[in-house]
């Protein structure tokens, strides 16, 4: 039942607007890589965005997740708990995994953000060490990695990193997930088991994911795409679409083809 | 030739304006600091930490550096200084100098080498790997959990060590002193005893904590701002030093002239 609930197309599932995305713009200095950007991504739900290098992807991704600013609209989160998994996984190399995994409940948080927490159905709290090993035991075993808590990251293979990241973004159980290139410079295996973890988090947190992605294999596993080039929304709609659209834009991107209104000096 | 000057203008000028940059952060992140000590967070574990790896790790080159500089002063005045029958001063003029400028200076110089250094390319690679943006969307400040215990840390050593290298330092001018100019031990720390003033201690303790500051702050300051890649890395730590090294020089000047006035 489970199961087949899960492929139940999003909107049937849950109506709930987690991320809000409203004519976001961004530039850096004359050179405007965000032009009035809209989405709407809800529970239970996971877009991909897509477009070729320098499109704004990663930009963009920054921005929801307030690393970067916008010079004009807004980005709502529905709720202060989000995370977001890095490119290059971004563990603190002077931890262990399990000090990088427990990272969000070992050091207490910005004054604001505590605050944000209080006024959400979240709430800060100190944690045992007894509570906190347990929590990560439980979470590097969602991830598929148990009994590495020792370890440093300069330890693990490029594949634990990432799965050590994704058990740190998930440790306080956010309902809002970004995910920046999760499967890139990975084999096909370890990117296979990587997206099966980013539906998995989906389905077990109720999550909203955006995910930043090149790799078709990750880009088929979303619910909705939305391609970006020259910092605008050129167009949207679901993995089965992408392959079947006379759109130019979305034909030349799923036949990953060099003839089309997109060139590398554009990007 | 006139292309050369340029681009050597067009070079001083970039790296002036870098300069007054890093400044600025550098007094926007000095206000956040203080922000957090009076919200009372501040994380004294992380505090103990860096103060442990500031004292331990540089004292030993502290020292080695504050005790030959006290050598260097009684070799260079001891002699002379008994012949013209003014022995009993040499304890007290190396001393003064030790106190006054080189045990400040020297323990500086070897902290800026050692500890500002690392701590620069320490968290410039922090910033070019995302570990930085991981602390900020893990909702804690970097100011907060990188920079805040490292200056504090800073600010709390550099004096402590500098009451152990001054005594290093004029216990190296004893040493000399009496095994080539002959001067007693007692007439030696007798001499050191009368002409120390307070003043000059507490002038010692407030200076080493300014310079303590600046390196670290200059230090991670210049670390958290690097962009780009391992180049960075480097050019952050060369900067960290050679700017340290620059604003503490001025600082001393300053300091110098407030607690001494042009007549000391």
């Amino acid at each position: 039942m489970a199961d087949s609930q899960a492929l139940q197309p999003t909107k049937e599932r849950n109506q709930e607007v987690l991320i809000q995305v409203q004519d976001v713009s961004k530039s850096f200095g004359d050179n405007q890589v965000l032009k009035t950007i809209s989405f709407e991504v809800r529970a239970h739900e996971t877009l991909g965005i897509i477009g070729i290098s320098g499109c704004g992807k990663s930009t963009l991704l920054r921005i929801i997740s307030n690393l970067e600013t916008a010079d004009t609209g807004e980005v709502n989160l529905s709720d202060p708990n989000y995370s977001l998994v890095f490119q290059y996984s971004a563990l603190f190399d002077s931890l262990t995994v399990l000090e990088n995994v427990a990272f969000s409940l070992l050091e207490e948080p910005d004054a604001e953000y505590a605050k944000a927490l209080q006024q959400s159905q979240h709430k800060f709290r100190k944690y045992s060490m007894k509570e906190i090993k347990a929590i990560v035991s439980e979470k590097l075993r969602m991830v598929g990695l148990e009994g590495i808590e020792d370890q440093y990251p300069n330890e693990l293979s490029g594949g634990m990193k990432k799965r050590v990241s994704f058990a740190r973004a998930i440790v306080s159980n956010p309902r809002i997930i970004l995910y920046d290139e999760p499967t890139a410079g990975l084999d096909p295996i370890a990117s296979t088991l990587i997206e099966d973890y980013i539906m998995k988090l989906r389905d077990e947190l109720n999550a909203a994911s955006v995910v930043v992605t090149h790799q078709f294999s990750t880009i088929n596993r979303t619910d909705r795409i939305i391609l970006l080039h020259e910092g605008e929304i050129k167009w949207s709609g679901t993995p089965h679409e992408l392959y079947n659209s006379d759109d130019p834009f979305a034909r030349q991107f799923s036949h990953a083809s060099l003839e089309g209104p997109m060139t590398m000096e554009q990007g | 030739m006139f292309p050369f000057t340029r681009k050597a203008i067009v070079a001083v000028g970039r790296e002036g304006l870098a300069f007054l940059d890093t400044l600025g952060c550098a007094v926007q992140y000095s206000g956040e600091i203080v922000r957090f000590i009076l919200a009372g967070q501040f994380n004294f574990r992380h505090f103990l930490q860096q103060l442990a790896f500031v004292g331990i790790d540089t004292l030993g080159i502290s020292l080695i550096m504050t005790t030959f500089s006290g050598m260097v002063i009684a070799l260079q005045i001891a002699k002379e200084m008994v012949k013209q029958g003014a022995g009993d001063y040499v304890g007290a003029l190396v001393s003064m100098a030790l106190i006054r400028e080189l045990a400040p200076i020297m323990t500086a110089f070897a902290v800026i080498a050692m500890a500002g250094s690392a701590y620069a390319a320490e968290l410039s690679t922090m910033q070019i790997t995302s570990q930085v943006s991981a602390l900020r969307v893990l909702h804690v400040s970097p100011v907060r959990y990188l920079l805040m215990p490292r200056v504090l840390a800073g600010i709390v050593a550099l004096p402590l060590m500098n009451i152990i290298t001054a005594i290093a330092g004029i216990l190296g001018g004893l040493v000399v002193s009496h095994l080539l100019a002959d001067i007693s031990v007692n007439h030696y720390l007798d001499s050191v005893w009368q002409q120390t003033q307070p003043k000059d201690v507490w002038a010692m303790l407030f200076k080493s904590a300014v310079f303590g500051f600046i390196v670290f702050i200059m230090s991670t300051t210049i670390g958290i701002n690097a962009s780009g890649g391992s180049r960075e890395v480097g050019l952050a730590t060369t900067r960290a030093v050679v700017w340290s090294f620059v604003l503490m020089a001025i600082m001393d000047y300053v300091l110098t002239y407030m607690i001494y006035g042009a007549h000391s």
